[in-house]
């Protein structure tokens, strides 16, 4: 997690997606402890407020929970969670910015199908 | 109150310390010097030492300082205002103590010397040798009433420029040498004087008691509601 | 520890610093006191400090005016961006007088930080360089522990790793022992995650006083054609515009757009920006409407 934060969006909402990102990836498994507070704020010199709120939005969507006098942990249901949620948003996120530029340089509808197959492909 | 006085004076014994050891320092150094001169010239020059002189000169100078260099960073640790004008009273009169001390002791030790070795070209006077003979009066009571008189004077004239600036402070400091013009006031303030002249007949040192009073209330007057940016220099 | 202004007035000579400001601060918070030069940021920040009086109207800590009062002040240590110290004294004598003077001094604290700054305990304040002398005022401000700790622009001659430094020592020590921080700055960039709450001060008014989250969330950039930005932010109050090739980027504060616009992008300014827009002259007018 050292990724770099941006001004583009609230810090609350960035440190709630570096946790889910590292969860989504794997790094962080169920019932696995999370940064606390402090480290957070240390390591991205922010006000530990404002990592506590990006906690506790996650605390709230199910996705970490809260061991007493321990720290936040992983809950089982993160990851689906997570995945629900990021699938939802997908299209918005990502295919309308994509059908948007593409239609600016005159890409057709197969020519952006064949880009997608082969980053597919590359991946394999 | 009392916390915030003994921090006060506390931060006045860091603030003095220095400053007093220099100028004891200097001063035995002069005389020092002057006395070997004296002695290695083997009687051809003659010198006479003032010894109460340099240290009420030292009083009024350092009082002017003390003022501005000790208030502002007082208010700035937190000390109300009339704890620090109690604590700048105790103050004067523990320095005074300590300064007339010293110069006593200095002159004693001094004078002590300069019989056991019967040097006869070096004199060092104070007070006590000058006016002893012409009055009942202790001389050491006097310098020292004098010094610390003229310190709180010295911090009522520094009070006052910090309040006002320079121009108006000193155009209030200079009505009481502009009215000694009037003869009828210059006459009242002679005749008051000399209740605290030592050689005159209507003096006594607890006529003393009134201009140190008078000069503590003024200064606590000026300073129990005084901001902490110096008219004078507009420093925070 | 709740710090209140009601209707504060503060008036040198003829120029008015503060101008009916009420405001109040309270928690154990890093809070961001901005405003442009002028603002009435620093006059606040010195009656807190209880080094004058207002003019009119109240400040009160605790339900009591700091002003003489050493129950109120004994909890303030203000460090300003100047004359923190006697200029003759020494690193070492300001600490031992710190130590005194100061309820919570925490002495091992102000000890590693001479350490860290790399401090010589026996050098004469008068013959510190600007950074040093900074770095000593961090020093006490932290080590102090008092529980309201002011710090006006206390990194003047300070480098950027040095500052990185100071951000770190803010934030370590503020964990170790929360209390109400207030930061006034003109680096707000750098600053500006380090705040729990932001005040604006212009013209010797409140111009804003938010949580810096909600600052960050109620507002937004809108961009896109001229046309369609033009249709979204119709009827609302706009804090900045700017049209270039047909593309216009419009800044709102405190306003919703509704209705659906595709090619629109909307994103978020920093808090420097929108500290620029909002107070930058020509928008004076907005700030006024309090």
């Amino acid at each position: 997690m050292t990724e770099r934060l941006n001004e583009d969006q609230p810090i609350f909402i960035q440190i709630a997606e570096l946790i889910e990102t590292s969860i989504v990836e794997g790094d962080r498994l169920a019932n696995e402890q999370v940064p606390s507070t402090n480290e957070f704020a240390k390591h991205y010199q922010i006000n530990p407020a404002t990592a506590a709120k990006g906690i506790n939005l996650l605390v709230d969507q199910g996705i970490l929970f809260k061991k007493r006098g321990v720290g936040m942990f992983v809950t089982e249901d993160a990851k689906q969670i997570i995945l629900a949620k990021r699938q939802e948003r997908f299209y918005t996120h990502y295919v309308q910015p994509l059908l948007q530029e593409a239609k600016r340089i005159s890409l057709t509808q197969e020519q952006l199908l064949d880009f997608i197959k082969e980053g597919f492909s590359h991946e394999d | 109150m009392v916390t915030e006085i003994k921090n006060s004076l506390y931060y006045f014994s860091r603030y003095t310390v220095k400053t007093v050891l220099t100028f004891w320092g200097i001063y035995i150094g002069f005389i020092t010097l002057f006395f070997v001169l004296s002695v290695t010239t083997d009687g051809t020059i003659e010198f006479t030492g003032v010894n109460t002189l340099p240290v009420t000169i030292f009083m009024v100078i350092f009082g002017i300082m003390f003022f501005k260099d000790v208030f502002p960073y007082n208010i700035k640790l937190g000390i109300s205002r009339t704890p620090f004008s109690i604590a700048v009273l105790i103050f004067s009169v523990i320095l005074t103590t300590v300064m007339t001390g010293i110069a006593q002791l200095f002159l004693v030790f001094v004078n002590w010397i300069t019989e056991k070795f019967n040097i006869d070209n070096f004199a060092f006077v104070g007070l006590n040798t000058q006016f002893a003979n012409f009055t009942d009066h202790n001389t050491l009571i006097y310098e020292y009433l004098v010094n610390l008189t003229l310190f709180l004077l010295a911090l009522l004239i520094a009070v006052i420029l910090f309040r006002l600036g320079f121009k108006y402070g000193m155009i209030v400091l200079i009505i009481l040498p502009l009215s000694l013009f009037i003869r009828s006031v210059a006459s009242t303030f002679v005749d008051w004087l000399s209740y605290l002249a030592i050689l005159h007949n209507n003096y006594h040192p607890g006529f003393f008691l009134i201009p140190i009073i008078g000069t503590s209330l003024l200064f606590w007057f000026v300073v129990r509601n005084a901001s902490i940016v110096d008219q004078i220099s507009h420093k925070g | 520890m709740k710090i209140s202004a009601t209707d504060l007035n503060k008036i040198y000579k003829k120029e008015q610093a503060l101008n009916h400001l009420s405001l109040t601060l309270e928690g154990n918070k890093i809070i961001g006191l901005l405003g442009k030069n002028g603002a009435g940021k620093t006059t606040l920040m010195r009656l807190i400090a209880g080094h004058f009086q207002p003019t009119s109207g109240q400040l009160e800590i605790n339900g009591q005016s700091p002003f003489n009062h050493y129950s109120i002040t004994r909890d303030v240590c203000l460090i300003q961006e100047n004359y923190n110290f006697y200029e003759k004294f020494t690193i070492d004598d300001i600490l031992k007088i710190s130590a005194v003077f100061y309820p919570n001094w925490n002495a091992s604290e102000a000890e590693e930080l001479v350490t860290l700054f790399k401090l010589k305990r026996k050098r004469k304040i008068s013959a510190l360089s600007k950074g040093m002398l900074s770095a000593v005022g961090i020093i006490v401000g932290l080590a102090s522990h008092s529980p309201i700790t002011i710090f006006d622009e206390p990194y003047i001659g300070l480098d950027a790793s040095y500052r990185s430094t100071f951000y770190d020592l803010l934030l370590q020590s503020y964990q170790e022992d929360p209390r109400l921080i207030i930061l006034s700055t003109h680096l707000i960039d750098e600053v500006s995650k380090l705040f729990e709450e932001v005040a604006i001060l212009h013209d010797g008014k409140l111009l804003l006083h938010e949580k810096a989250e909600d600052l960050a969330e109620n507002h937004c950039i809108v961009s896109g054609p001229v046309k369609e930005v033009d249709k979204a932010i119709e009827g609302k109050q706009v804090l900045h515009q700017s049209t270039l090739l047909g593309q216009k980027t419009a800044i709102l504060y405190d306003q919703e757009i509704d209705g659906n616009y595709d090619s629109l992008t909307f994103s978020k300014a920093s808090i420097q920006e929108l500290f620029v827009y909002l107070t930058k002259e020509e928008v004076v007018k907005h700030g006024d409407r309090n």
